[in-house]
């Protein structure tokens, strides 16, 4: 990601510039120093959340909460995919990667994904090409609708909210309506792909 | 919508050791495991937090970011919104853990509760990260053109962005 690489210099770059614009080389230094033991601090205080959930999610994962979830999204997802069979495997694996991304269960969801991905590659009718099923499929991943977004909780509660859960509906809400939103994106644009082609 | 949140996560807890041990799952043993498991995950942020927390210690002890904030202020307030939160919006589709790294910092120095440490949280959680999510995935499948999805992805995430701004706007705690 190299867009990355540059910003992140860019903060080191422009910020001893200005430091030694102003004076103040050894105020940032000692700032700096001051950042890398407050990150192993900060580390540790979410971790204890982020292992308590993870270990919940263990046992939703073993309790068979996944497949119960993805047969509730299973008539949703027919209908966002009319082309795919009912019992295809591409749409088989969709659902289930879903459904580990709307419990949150970042480790089991991007295998699942990648496999999603694989099996709609198998069925495309332009192997190369993004296909219609894909595109929907990646709007839907990209929105990010989860249940529970169990580190943003975590950093919230180690900052030390009083309500660190308080923002679990306004993120659906805002999750969701991206969703929609990139969803109506990629319908428009394949609108206009193919009036143009007529 | 307090009250809902509030309870989410209890109702999550029980509603997953009832069918755990409904399903006859050894809820204490698969705890301990998965626990385990996400203590990795925990520690495995460690060098994004150094990077991300050493890169802002400079860039704000310095005064550059009052300096950028100073530039960008027209922008915010024409937009009507806090100027620290812009560069959230920007880091957004690039990076997860950068993003988590810049909300953890925002909500500690403005405190969590606050309307800026709620706008940075409901952000940090309202989408997610474009770039890699597309880079992974159509990677997976061979594909090296994005098409029109990229433009999908970012406009999805600056309507998420605009939500947590405006849901922000009138949020109350407590």
């Amino acid at each position: 990601m190299s867009a990355l690489n540059r910003i992140w210099l860019a903060l080191f770059f422009l910020g001893y510039l200005v430091a030694g614009a102003t004076g103040r080389v050894e105020e940032t230094t000692l700032a700096l120093l001051a950042s890398m033991e407050d990150s192993v601090k900060f580390t540790i205080g979410i971790t204890g959340f982020l292992a308590f959930w993870s270990g919940l999610l263990k046992i939703a994962e073993q309790a068979g909460l996944t497949q119960k979830i993805a047969r509730a999204l299973h008539p949703l997802l027919r209908r966002l995919f009319p082309r795919l069979p009912a019992n295809s495997p591409a749409l088989g694996a969709m659902t289930l990667s879903l459904a580990a991304n709307l419990l949150g269960l970042s480790h089991a969801a991007t295998p699942l994904g990648i496999k999603a991905m694989r099996e709609l590659e198998k069925i495309n009718p332009t192997p190369g090409e993004v296909s219609d099923e894909m595109a929907v499929y990646l709007a839907l991943i990209l929105g990010g609708i989860s249940f529970v977004p169990s580190t943003i909780i975590a950093v919230r509660s180690q900052a030390g909210s009083v309500q660190p859960s308080v923002v679990i509906i306004p993120i659906l809400i805002a999750s969701t309506i991206g969703t929609i939103v990139a969803l109506l994106t990629h319908f428009v644009i394949k609108k206009t792909r193919k009036e143009r082609r007529r | 919508m307090n009250t809902l949140s509030v309870w989410a996560i209890p109702l999550f807890i029980l509603v997953v050791l009832v069918c755990g041990e409904y399903k006859g799952v050894k809820v204490y043993e698969t705890f301990i495991q998965g626990a385990g498991e996400g203590l990795k995950t925990g520690f495995q942020l460690l060098p994004y937090f150094l990077a991300i927390f050493g890169a802002l210690a400079v860039f704000k002890t310095s005064g550059a970011l009052n300096f950028f904030c100073r530039m960008a202020a027209p922008l915010a307030t024409f937009l009507r919104i806090p100027e620290e939160i812009l560069p959230l919006g920007l880091i957004k589709p690039l990076s997860g853990s950068g993003t988590i790294g810049f909300m953890a910092d925002l909500t500690r120095k403005h405190g969590p509760d606050s309307r800026l440490g709620i706008m940075a949280s409901i952000i940090a959680g309202g989408s997610e990260t474009t770039f890699y999510v597309l880079s992974v995935y159509l990677g997976a499948a061979g594909i090296t053109r994005p098409k029109h999805l990229v433009g999908m992805g970012l406009l999805g995430d600056l309507t998420a962005f605009c939500v947590a701004v405006l849901i922000a706007q009138w949020f109350q705690i407590g």
